[in-house]
């Protein structure tokens, strides 16, 4: 490590919203849920980096950068801005943060004024930042971003340009105060493929040319290792696993980055390989509380070491606890197709058994399946949590450490921390407790 | 701009009516106060059109086509002073309460509920009771409540023009909030604006008369609502059609010029394509 502080480094940032909460909430002083849009996300960007953050929608990585450009108020956690942490700015420093970390927009349509032409739009930044040149500054970026010549385009409005030559535009515009970082997200998801190459070659170029260190968002793995060095994969408001581009592609160590590797198209119908199985959709990021967010889909969830066990038969059983938990369990729809009446408890606990498993237990594993099953239609979901967790309880309902694998590849699962030989990196545990 | 052909034309009887409004009364035959006598010394009451007296005259004998158009100054000047009113005062709330938010939206929308529930034409009377009958007054009384409906669609555009990506850019880059409604959002509401000055001036004539009309303004401003007035009072309505119809009519052309014409300009420049507004552009 050298002296200099990294260009941007994220610390355990938190950004959590509040769920309007009724009238009725309010007079009873409930408590209001917490949205955990972004659960302690720790990154770095060093100088002429390119880093790129993938994840589903609805995983937090567009509040992660609205929080990053200070457009969001961070919950918890600190951003620090070559050495100077964010939450200590004063006014003077916010103005330069703001003029040295710029931001694309996915939406190429809605990102430029449609009121003012492209000059206008390009010079705007200049002006807030009484930077002189103004015209000599836009006719470069212009030509950098190769919309030639910049006098065909200068008296536009966006309405009278494409999709590409907009986001070109848009690129521009975060281009043109020579900033250290841009911040990118989804920049080319709007464009149709042969405008998206053309458009993220040229950012690639740019920030090269220009020396700029990125971060970009997407949930598309094929853009993503063309322009970026380092992954960051996040789930549910955490990231799962960090790793080199080349590498996290070649062998994902984290079920969930192997399932996001496994489901990129490759464009031959010969090829066959094994994909893996992801069930359902993410849960929604409300009070989640502690343990792996992805253990409720993760095709590799760990059983307990005491008991012998498939592993479908213990997903499914993981994914019926959790329904438990949730209150979830579609109980009148399974009593709808039963005919006759509800007096026979053994009929009811066979019937939910039939709907949400099709893997056979035996001996222990399935006389303790059994005995919670019937708890729950004896109107017992308590016991029958209780049950179910004190022989199923799985280490993924801790949360995992972040471990240091090997150089420079950083996996929160379960399936690596082995406790002795790797860095500890932090402890989401320990900051989850303010 | 005036390419438009339906926009041009109602332009046109917007200038012309803005035209009478200044030089109105220059072209008046007669006095406006002038009773007319016939050739065996009888006042002329309510004389239908003749040579002399194209449009008639009234049941005191005065001559109609004078009165229409001495009345057409101050007919425009309502629509301007109360359609100014309404957009200034509706577009400052509605751009700063959608635009701020918080307890400041809170605090503005709750008025603008509030003068929403007040039933115009009882508290126009209560309200000039207090400033006093006059021409102005009544023009004032209603720019100060015929607001809300501009607040309250100009509020909703403002936040969905803060929502789109440009705005969050802006803001980012470090624009402050004044330069953001300043460059971004008035620019965008600006249609919705012009829309509403269009209906405010109709709304403002049709009121001022109406008011007129009921007695509580200024019945010695011969507006063409205080004609209307003049002749239903006198009972000579029905039997002396030329007196109230032509200012009637004229009311009407200028409230539906206005109107069309508002939504004329407000499609052409939200369609602005580069031709007609790049020569304006500062370079």
């Amino acid at each position: 490590m050298s002296d200099k502080p990294p260009l941007l480094e994220i610390r355990n940032l938190k950004k959590y919203f509040e769920q309007n909460s009724g009238l009725l909430d309010m007079l009873l002083r409930r408590e209001p849920n917490h949205v955990q849009a972004v659960d302690d996300v720790s990154l770095t960007l060093e100088e002429n980096e390119s880093i790129a953050v993938i994840g589903e929608s609805g995983c937090g990585k567009t509040t992660l950068l609205l929080t990053l450009i200070g457009l969001h108020e961070m919950t918890g956690g600190d951003i620090i801005y070559k050495g100077r942490p964010v939450s200590e700015f004063t006014s003077a420093e916010w103005k330069r943060y703001r003029r040295n970390v710029q931001v694309v927009f996915q939406d190429p349509f809605n990102s430029l004024d449609p009121k003012m032409t492209i000059e206008e739009t390009l010079q705007e930044p200049l002006k807030i930042h009484g930077i002189g040149d103004r015209k000599e500054r836009v006719r470069n970026v212009l030509e950098h971003v190769e919309l030639n010549p910049p006098e065909k385009y200068l008296r536009r409005k966006p309405r009278n340009l494409s999709g590409g030559e907009k986001q070109r535009v848009s690129i521009a515009r975060a281009l043109i105060l020579e900033p250290d970082i841009i911040l990118a997200d989804e920049p080319v998801s709007m464009l149709d493929v042969s405008t998206q190459a053309a458009v993220l070659r040229k950012m690639k170029d740019l920030i090269e040319d220009f020396g700029v260190s990125m971060i970009y968002i997407s949930h598309d793995l094929s853009t993503v290792s063309y322009i970026s060095d380092v992954v960051n994969v996040m789930y549910l408001g955490r990231i799962v696993e960090t790793a080199p581009t080349d590498r996290i592609l070649a062998e994902p160590k984290h079920p969930y980055t192997e399932a996001l590797v496994s489901a990129v198209p490759i464009p031959d119908p010969n090829h066959d390989r094994e994909r893996t199985r992801m069930s359902g959709a993410p849960r929604d990021p409300v009070d989640l509380g502690d343990g792996c967010r992805f253990r409720d889909r993760c095709p590799s969830v760990i059983p307990p070491d005491t008991i012998e066990i498939e592993q479908e038969a213990y997903r499914e059983i993981m994914e019926f606890r959790e329904l438990l938990e949730r209150d979830e369990i579609a109980f009148e729809r399974v009593m709808n197709t039963l005919s006759g009446s509800f007096s026979d408890d053994r009929k009811m606990a066979d019937a939910i058994r039939e709907d949400y498993f099709t893997h056979e237990l035996t001996g222990e594993n399935n006389a303790v399946l059994k005995e919670a099953l019937l708890a729950f239609v004896n109107e017992k979901p308590e016991v029958a949590t209780e049950r179910l967790r004190k022989r199923f309880e799985s280490v993924c309902e801790t949360s995992p450490r972040t471990v240091e694998d090997e150089d420079g590849w950083r996996v929160a699962c379960h399936h690596y921390d082995h406790g002795v030989t790797e860095m500890q990196i932090d402890q989401p545990e320990t900051a989850q407790s303010d | 701009m005036l390419n438009d052909r339906t926009t041009a034309f109602y332009f046109t009887i917007l200038m012309f009516i803005v035209f009478l409004g200044i030089f109105g009364p220059m072209l008046a035959p007669y006095d406006v106060l002038t009773t007319h006598y016939d050739d065996n010394g009888n006042i002329m009451r309510a004389e239908p059109p003749s040579l002399a007296h194209p449009l008639g005259t009234t049941h005191a004998g005065y001559d109609v086509l004078s009165r229409v158009l001495v009345g057409a100054q101050p007919t425009v000047l309502t629509g301007l002073i109360g359609g100014g009113m309404i957009l200034t005062i509706g577009t400052t709330i509605g751009i700063t309460a959608g635009y701020v938010g918080g307890r400041t939206e809170t605090v503005l929308m709750r008025f603008t509920d509030f003068v929403y529930g007040v039933p115009l034409i009882p508290f126009a009377i209560v309200l000039i009771t207090f400033m006093g009958v006059g021409f102005l007054s009544s023009i004032v009384v209603i720019g100060l409540i015929l607001w809300r409906g501009a607040a309250r669609v100009i509020r909703a555009q403002t936040m969905q023009v803060k929502q789109y990506p440009f705005v969050k850019v802006a803001k980012a880059t470090g624009a402050s909030t004044p330069r953001i409604i300043v460059k971004h959002i008035l620019p965008n509401v600006a249609p919705m604006a012009i829309f509403f000055l269009a209906m405010g001036v109709g709304y403002a004539i049709v009121l001022q008369a109406g008011l007129t009309f009921l007695g509580v303004a200024d019945p010695f401003v011969p507006s063409w609502g205080v004609m209307i007035r003049n002749a239903f009072d006198s009972g000579y309505m029905a039997s002396a059609p030329w007196w109230s119809i032509t200012p009637g009519l004229l009311i009407g052309i200028t409230v539906l010029s206005t109107f069309m014409f508002g939504r004329g300009y407000e499609d052409l420049i939200s369609e602005d394509g580069a031709s007609a507004e790049a020569e304006t552009v500062t370079a």
